[in-house]
């Protein structure tokens, strides 16, 4: 009976290891994307529940303090509509120029749009999975965005019909970012607690609480002028010559289950 | 076929609602904390090990860490389970919040040690973070323990 025991132990030992070990040398891309089909109407269905509801928590705050966001939302509103004026000026002045030194205006991006299916059950807020891959034109590295011009992450892995999205909340992703109006820059990378946290900032450079933070275009691997999020703390210690400054993402997470993988930016 | 049902809906649950609320970088693995259920109350590695190599394939095509890890790891932590029920008293809540942050305890310790050999950089597991995902599991599998009605708790374990 205990020889059985001791067999069977030693049975399991070898094919867990023969499964790991040979896993990792055949490669698994087409067990992981049979086993996400089978898991994603699942993880994907409770994806957009868990999202319905944060959208009703959400909307529950806002009629909570309804008056005071709709007076702030009117005085915005009158001053963009001033602003618009102003803005379709410089557009006809910024066409003509670039007219006549023959200088082409910026590609439309090549959005392709998908479905976030499932969060890593490891890593937390850090990645997550969409419904489309391969066979839909995702390829690894591919910058990702929600809807809003708001930067969510890149591509890290690829299968045939889904992909991982590492998020900019993963403390690994490193994103090259300014802040909109001081062009303050900085790299951004993901913080405990789901918060982003802008590093190696000049001391002396302006960045204060709610600048608006964006992509600067300066590595290559995300498009400028995205959205990151906005500034909540800016720290700045006696000694170094650098400071850091926590931003509240753009990125709702868990509110938002539709996102744009952009296919043509690495070309 | 009951646990393998059980654990399949706490692996779905894991891989979403669950990772709403972390701690310092942990969720709750509702997995691991309903291996541990079984493990206290069922105590029989040999009928832990087939779901918890379930469990963990689950686990793995949802994860970002290496293929096999994560079964790897939930199959040593039945047969710690396992060793664990023959040696360990399970008699009430506090053999089993002990038996619980064992549990916890060498599963993490073992995701850990099979990161570094697979060479795995992806996953940044401190010794902050570890503690962090040890006190989650604890408490949530204890809570899970303390919810549960007599009646669900004979459903599940027979």
């Amino acid at each position: 009976m205990r020889s059985r025991k001791i067999q069977a132990v030693f049975v399991w030992g070898a094919l867990a290891v023969l499964f790991i070990f040979g896993g990792m040398a055949l490669g698994v891309t087409p067990f992981k994307n049979a086993a996400l089909a089978v898991l994603s109407p699942f993880t994907g269905a409770m994806v957009k529940t868990v999202g319905w509801f944060s959208g009703v928590e959400g909307t529950i705050a806002q009629i909570k303090n309804g008056y005071a966001d709709n007076e702030r939302l009117k005085e915005e509103n009158r001053n963009l509509t001033g602003m618009l004026g102003d803005y379709e000026d410089l557009k006809k002045e910024n066409d003509l120029l670039r007219k006549q030194l023959q200088v082409s205006s910026s590609a439309k991006l090549n959005l392709l749009l998908a479905n976030v299916v499932s969060f890593d059950p490891l890593l937390g807020f850090s990645a997550a999975l969409i419904d489309k891959g391969v066979r839909d034109g995702v390829a690894l590295g591919m910058p990702v965005v929600r809807p809003g011009n708001a930067l969510v992450g890149k591509i890290s892995e690829v299968y045939a019909g889904f992909s991982r999205v590492t998020l900019i909340s993963d403390p690994d992703i490193k994103v090259s970012v300014k802040s909109a109006g001081s062009d303050t820059g900085g790299v951004l990378s993901g913080a405990v607690g789901n918060m982003l946290l802008f590093d190696l900032i000049e001391k002396g450079a302006p960045l204060n609480q709610g600048d608006l933070v964006v992509t600067s275009g300066l590595d290559g691997t995300y498009p400028k002028n995205l959205v990151v999020g906005w500034v909540k703390e800016v720290v700045s210690s006696e000694v170094g010559i650098f400071k850091q400054a926590y931003l509240t993402p753009v990125y709702a997470g868990f509110a938002e289950t539709q996102v744009f993988v952009i296919r043509d930016y690495l070309k | 076929m009951k646990k393998i049902f059980l654990l399949f809906v706490a692996v779905i649950l894991q891989a979403t609602i669950f990772q709403m609320w972390e701690f310092y970088g942990a969720s709750f693995n509702a997995a691991l904390a309903l291996l541990i259920l079984f493990g206290f109350f069922g105590g029989d590695w040999r009928k832990l090990v087939f779901p918890a190599l379930f469990a963990g394939m689950a686990l793995d095509a949802l994860s970002a860490a290496p293929f096999g890890v994560l079964s790897l790891d939930f199959m040593s932590t039945a047969a710690f389970l396992g060793a664990l029920a023959i040696f360990f008293p399970r008699e009430n809540a506090v053999h089993f919040v002990v038996f619980a942050a064992l549990a916890s305890a060498w599963f993490y310790l073992v995701l850990f040690a099979l990161l570094r050999v697979t060479g795995f950089t992806g996953m940044e597991m401190g010794s902050l973070r570890i503690a962090a995902a040890i006190t989650y599991n604890v408490a949530g599998a204890t809570l899970l323990l303390v919810l549960l009605t007599k009646r669900a708790h004979t459903w599940i374990i027979s």
